[in-house]
């Protein structure tokens, strides 16, 4: 009797599983609409294990490895700090994964996230620059006004330009 | 003649009123219209004799301002749509920045008429009275249940994405031809076929627009389109609406200013991210977008805050866990399998109806 206890138990888990892993697709799958805050609070932690599962599968498709990525600052854990830095300074990685994480350290770890952020500003690619510029301008700290004061005196693209006299201005 | 020669030609000619777009297909710059302390403006339009369909449109108001229709009369004087109840006629109108199109028919239960119908607009600028200028667009002629659309596609910087995604090498890129291949098959559900595809490189500033940020990085990359009966495409890296997420797609309105450029809401934005790995999926956004500019709405909205117009469409209300938010799961037998629905899937999303087709078809920019 217990053994079948067990059994449906193993059963109602697994079913959960694969409800939760549904809800996360969805979520990172939005054709016009993004999911909020409440909408990951709102799965509980253990979105964040999908989460993780997602963005670093190879064949998921590209948004919504990002979409995850970004994510994951919903739920700030040093692994996810781990994965979300080490992919922003990936130069062999997709932009678009590189660009979502440094938004998701902006997003999970704010003030704290500025050393690795403003170590990006420098990064080849342009959108990720932009990107980077972003993070930080969303960031109401001095360190990341600082980086992207520096930043203006040397950044050589116009749009990057643009982007950083928004982001020091007060 | 060609009818794009004629078009010129008149123009040079100084056809005052009425720019030819195509046979029959026409413009006019109705003015500027001031609005009341209260941000109420009267916009007249006239449609002709034989109108298929009938767009009116008014801006630019600027993307932090908001605009709608408190009210839409028809020629007989009857009030086809009331803010108040948004969803109890044929016609559904948005709640938009910049720019406010509306467009008539968006369901067979209200068709275009000809005489002059009246909008009552509402914009809520923070500083009233102001002024917009608007203009409307006019197809008369044949209605066809087959019929083509020539679309425009308009790469901006993704050629990090796919070595093939600029003008050049567009048309043999095998990624781009099987979004569009997909794009065919979806839409032959609404008897529309593609016509005339025409690439182009965006020739302005790639950087910022190529990842778009925003409304108004959307709008000011919209208003690039160019001033013919066509849909443009916009292939961009990147859509987020300022929350960092990555979006799919996004039309101007809906349903998008027709056979018009220049406007926020001339074309429409896909996120070719995807599009090595899915072009399929790519192909889907491309249907479901562009049925939101030819005048298509969400069967039933995913967080049921409305529907569209039809009455052939399923609505769904089966919030089974009452998250507040319908699935493609909740609503497989009610909804889930058509273009239009808000989360469409790739292999389920794959039908539209006759009530859509019918919209289509009368679209300004659709050829019979």
């Amino acid at each position: 009797m217990l053994h079948l206890v067990f059994l449906a138990f193993l059963a109602d888990s697994a079913h959960a599983d694969e409800a939760l892993r549904a809800r996360v697709i969805g979520l990172l799958s939005g054709i016009e609409s993004s999911p909020t805050a409440a909408d990951w609070a709102a799965l509980g932690p253990g979105a964040a294990d999908e989460l993780f599962a997602v963005a670093t599968d190879p064949v998921a498709l590209p948004t919504q490895r990002g979409n995850a990525l970004l994510a994951l600052g919903n739920f700030p854990s040093p692994a996810a700090r781990d994965l979300l830095t080490a992919t922003l300074g990936a130069s062999s990685v997709d932009p678009l994964l590189r660009r979502k994480s440094a938004l998701g350290l902006a997003r999970g770890w704010g003030g704290a996230a500025v050393p690795t952020l403003s170590a990006a500003l420098t990064d080849t690619d342009v959108q990720v620059r932009m990107s980077v510029v972003r993070a930080l301008s969303e960031l109401d700290d001095e360190g990341a006004r600082e980086a992207l004061r520096a930043r203006l005196a040397t950044e050589p693209d116009a749009a990057v330009r643009k982007l950083l006299v928004a982001g020091v201005s007060p | 003649m060609s009818r794009r020669f004629l078009a010129g030609a008149l123009a040079l000619a100084g056809c005052p009123d009425e720019p030819l777009v195509d046979e029959d297909v026409t413009f006019t710059d109705l003015g500027k219209f001031a609005t009341t302390d209260e941000g109420v403006a009267t916009v007249p339009w006239e449609a002709p004799e034989g109108v298929v369909s009938t767009e009116v449109f008014c801006g630019p108001y600027g993307f932090d301002t908001f605009a709608t229709a408190d009210a839409v009369t028809d020629p007989a004087g009857a009030a086809v749509y009331d803010d108040d109840a948004p969803f109890a006629t044929g016609l559904r109108v948005g709640v938009l920045d910049d720019m406010l199109p509306v467009l008539v028919p968006v369901s067979p239960t209200l068709p275009a008429s000809a005489g002059e119908w009246t909008l009552d607009l509402f914009v809520d600028a923070s500083a009233l009275p102001t002024t917009v200028t608007c203009g409307m667009v006019n197809r008369v002629g044949d209605v066809s249940a087959d019929n083509s659309v020539d679309i425009a596609i308009v790469f901006v910087g993704v050629d990090g994405i796919s070595a093939g995604m600029n003008a050049t090498s567009g048309a043999g890129d095998a990624s781009v031809q099987v979004a569009l291949a997909t794009l065919g098959d979806l839409w032959s559900g609404l008897g529309l076929s593609l016509g005339d595809v025409r690439y182009d490189d965006f020739g302005g500033d790639v950087a910022t627009y190529s990842s778009i940020v925003g409304d108004e990085e959307f709008g000011e990359l919209l208003r690039t389109a160019a001033d013919e009966p066509e849909l443009t495409f916009y292939f961009v890296q990147d859509i987020d609406l300022g929350d960092g997420a990555s979006i799919l797609g996004l039309s101007g309105g809906p349903p998008g200013i027709a056979a018009h450029g220049g406007t926020s809401k001339s074309g429409v934005v896909i996120n070719v991210a995807n599009i090595v790995a899915s072009p399929d999926q790519v192909g889907l956004i491309m249907a479901h977008e562009g049925g939101h500019f030819l005048g298509l709405f969400h069967p039933t909205e995913n967080d049921m805050s409305g529907e569209d117009p039809l009455g052939d469409t399923p609505v769904c209300a089966t919030d089974t866990d009452a998250d507040g938010t319908l699935t493609s799961a909740e609503c497989a037998d009610a909804g889930a399998d058509n273009v239009m629905w808000p989360s469409a899937q790739v292999g389920t999303a794959t039908t539209f109806s006759d009530d859509q087709a019918w919209v289509v078809a009368r679209n300004p920019i659709v050829k019979p």
